[in-house]
């Protein structure tokens, strides 16, 4: 115990050891394999006992120094079996007078520390620093292998990064959507051309990626009060579309349908929005239309209806009659009644004459309802002044004073329909004038909230107010007995609605007079409008 | 059966249909009086007796009443509408007798509590059928409190 054993300290230069333990720690500086090579090589060359070093790494082609009388070149070219053969890896070098020490660890083998030994007696002491220098050189190789694999991973990493983003880019810059992201300090962060451009053309602003949104809307203070709300509805973690209309003159006004939503990260936190904007002010403008032609369809509808419904009933009324009427005189033909024979062929005469004149009025009213000569300008005196012309003896011989307003206004439409719903107008207050001694129509037009209402007033026998809605119906007659149809309210009504206007009728009362008020909105000429 | 006979208000604006109907009612074997008016606002004053029809002994309260639905001044569905919701007249049968054949009109009389709905047929024999059977089942067969 006491004799310490032979050959361990004895004869060590500790300056070689000095300078193995210290390679350890210099390695580090060196940045290539190469330059490891070059330090290590004449370093180990100088300990005691070694003839010749080289060191074998297994990335590089060529071992760096030389083992004296061999070489490692195979043990470089064919690596694996370097690896598996080790620690003699060559199968070249006799055994006892080379070492081999695998620059290994857990993670990997990256090539040889090889010493030719001259003195295997000098040697044996330095061996254990040769080792842990190997060690050290094989944790520090192991080291730069993980840094390049991270480094590469990265750059890989980046790259697919770069690539997406530009696809991604390219999709939102093609979309005619303005799209725009915000960060979560309102700051503007990705948008598209669309968006940019809308947004210079709206406010002013060229905006760029990471203006702040206070400053960007700073000279729009609704606009900025607006976005604000929005954004900030997104970025407090709301999904919502809303529709809006932007825009100053009636005409210039556009309809965008605007999406906003949080973006989250993979945590769920929101860290920004997104904003998709949609122009859908034709859609807008087409479904208005199709709501509004929907209606006219039902409203078309309600009317055929209402006329397929008038016309069976007025038009089998007639044949109900002539039908049993036949009935009649036949058994009275047989019976030689002759008085009650001309009273049976005066009723089925009756009934005939009236189906004429049922289908007669359901043409003509037909006709009314199609416009076929195309609109001329005509003003309303001229109108008033055809239509008195027309009518001149009818009025002659109710003894009728017929006053016609001030003023004037132009109409351009159909000539013969127009001066057709005057006439009928006429001819109703002509033939409900009753027993008045004084009879007198005006005809005449007012403004009245921003329309033209034209009026036809009499001082007749008027109407129940009760019976006001029923005048202008098909075949409808308030009194049974009064000549006609019942199908000149229902012409003048369709002619009017045809020109997009409405009619109706004001009387106190019966005995009180009546005034038939209409407008014609397609047929007024705008800039006559209230003239006066 | 009772002696009197049974007053038959008939409210019609066809004057032909009309006389169709008193015809008819004429050869009918159960005594009735036909009462005809022209319009609905007419047969409206005649159930309350207004104006021409103010006298009890003239216009006597109707045992039934024939209404056509097209009528002039107030339609014939009012007319069924004002008589049923007066307590006064709901109790009187109407009788609807029209050329409509529609199915809004049908339903909507009904609605109203029209007792019956007679479609006028074109018809000769149809229309004497129609108005026998109508007279033994409204004017002899059908009781209703006095």
């Amino acid at each position: 115990m006491n004799t310490p054993p032979a050959d361990t300290s004895e004869g060590m230069d500790f300056r070689v050891i000095g300078q193995i333990v210290s390679a350890s720690g210099l390695l580090h500086v060196f940045p290539s394999e190469t330059e490891m090579g070059n330090f290590l090589v004449p370093l180990l060359t100088g300990v005691p006992g070694c003839q010749s070093t080289s060191v074998c790494f297994r990335k590089l082609a060529q071992p760096i120094g030389g083992v004296r009388g061999e070489t490692c070149s195979l043990c470089a070219r064919s690596l694996a079996q370097c690896s598996e053969t080790s620690p003699y890896p060559c199968g070249l070098v006799e055994p006892g007078k080379v070492r081999a020490y695998p620059l290994e660890t857990a993670g990997g083998f990256y090539g040889h520390l090889i010493v030719r030994i001259a003195s295997q007696r000098e040697y044996v002491r330095y061996e254990p620093f040769v080792q842990n220098l190997g060690n050290a050189l094989a944790i520090i190789l192991e080291n730069r292998w993980q840094q390049a694999a991270m480094q590469a991973a990265k750059e890989n990493l980046e790259q697919l990064v770069k690539k997406r983003t530009a696809e991604l880019g390219k999709v939102i810059e093609s979309s005619r959507d303005l799209i725009a992201t915000m960060d979560s300090d309102h700051r503007y962060m990705v948008f598209n051309s669309a968006f940019h451009d809308e947004f210079q053309k709206v406010y002013g602003r060229d905006l760029k990626p990471g203006d702040s949104m206070t400053e960007a809307l700073a000279h729009v203070p609704d606009a900025f009060a607006q976005s604000w709300k929005y954004w900030g509805c997104a970025l407090a973690g709301e999904d919502f579309t809303i529709c809006q209309e932007f825009g100053d003159a009636p005409l210039d006004r556009q309809w965008y349908e605007l999406h906003f939503s949080p973006i989250r990260d993979s945590a769920g936190h929101v860290i920004g929005a997104v904003h998709v904007g949609r122009e859908i002010t034709e859609r807008k403008r087409a479904e208005a239309e199709m709501r509004k032609s929907s209606l006219e369809i039902q409203h078309k509808n309600a009317e055929l209806e209402r006329f397929l419904y008038t016309a069976s009933h007025d038009l089998k009324s007639p044949l109900v009659t002539v039908r049993n009427f036949l009935g009649y005189l036949e058994q009275d033909l047989a019976a030689g009644a002759a008085g009650k024979i001309a009273e049976d062929m005066d009723f089925i005469l009756g009934a005939a004459d009236k189906m004429r004149r049922l289908l007669d009025d359901v043409l003509e009213l037909a006709r009314a309802g199609c416009i076929v000569a195309p609109p001329v300008r005509v003003t309303f005196r001229q109108l008033v002044d055809e239509v008195l012309s027309t009518v001149a003896g009818r009025i002659a011989e109710c003894g009728v004073t017929v006053t016609v307003g001030d003023g004037e206004v132009v109409l351009f439409g159909d000539r013969v329909r127009l001066a057709e719903v005057l006439q009928n107008l006429l001819d109703n207050s002509c033939k409900f004038m009753g027993d008045q001694p004084a009879p007198r129509i005006e005809i005449g037009f007012e403004p009245r909230a921003g329309e033209t209402v034209f009026f036809v007033r009499d001082n007749g026998i008027g109407l129940d107010p009760r019976h006001q809605g029923k005048v202008f119906g098909l075949f409808e007659k308030l009194d049974p007995r009064a000549e006609g149809t019942g199908i000149g309210l229902a012409i003048v009504k369709r002619i009017v609605e045809v020109h997009g206007g409405r009619i109706w009728v004001e009387s106190p009362g019966v005995g009180k007079g009546a005034a038939f008020f209409f407008t014609l909105p397609d047929a007024v000429e705008p800039t006559s409008q209230g003239e006066k | 059966m009772k002696g009197e006979p049974v007053v038959i208000l008939l409210v019609e604006d066809d004057l032909a249909h009309a006389e169709i109907v008193r015809r008819n009612l004429e050869s009918c074997r159960v005594a009735n009086q036909l009462i005809h008016v022209s319009d609905g606002q007419a047969a409206l004053n005649y159930v309350n007796r207004q104006g021409d029809y103010s006298d009890p002994a003239t216009s006597p309260r109707p045992g039934v009443i024939l209404l056509d639905l097209r009528l002039p001044k107030v339609d014939g569905l009012e007319v069924l509408q004002r008589l049923k919701s007066d307590p006064q007249f709901s109790s009187i049968p109407v009788v609807i007798l029209t050329t409509s054949q529609t199915e809004y009109d049908m339903v909507k009389a009904y609605a109203l509590h029209a007792n019956s709905y007679l479609v006028k047929p074109v018809d000769f024999s149809q229309f004497s059928q129609l108005l026998e059977t109508f007279g033994y089942y409204w004017l002899a067969w059908n009781q209703h409190p006095h």
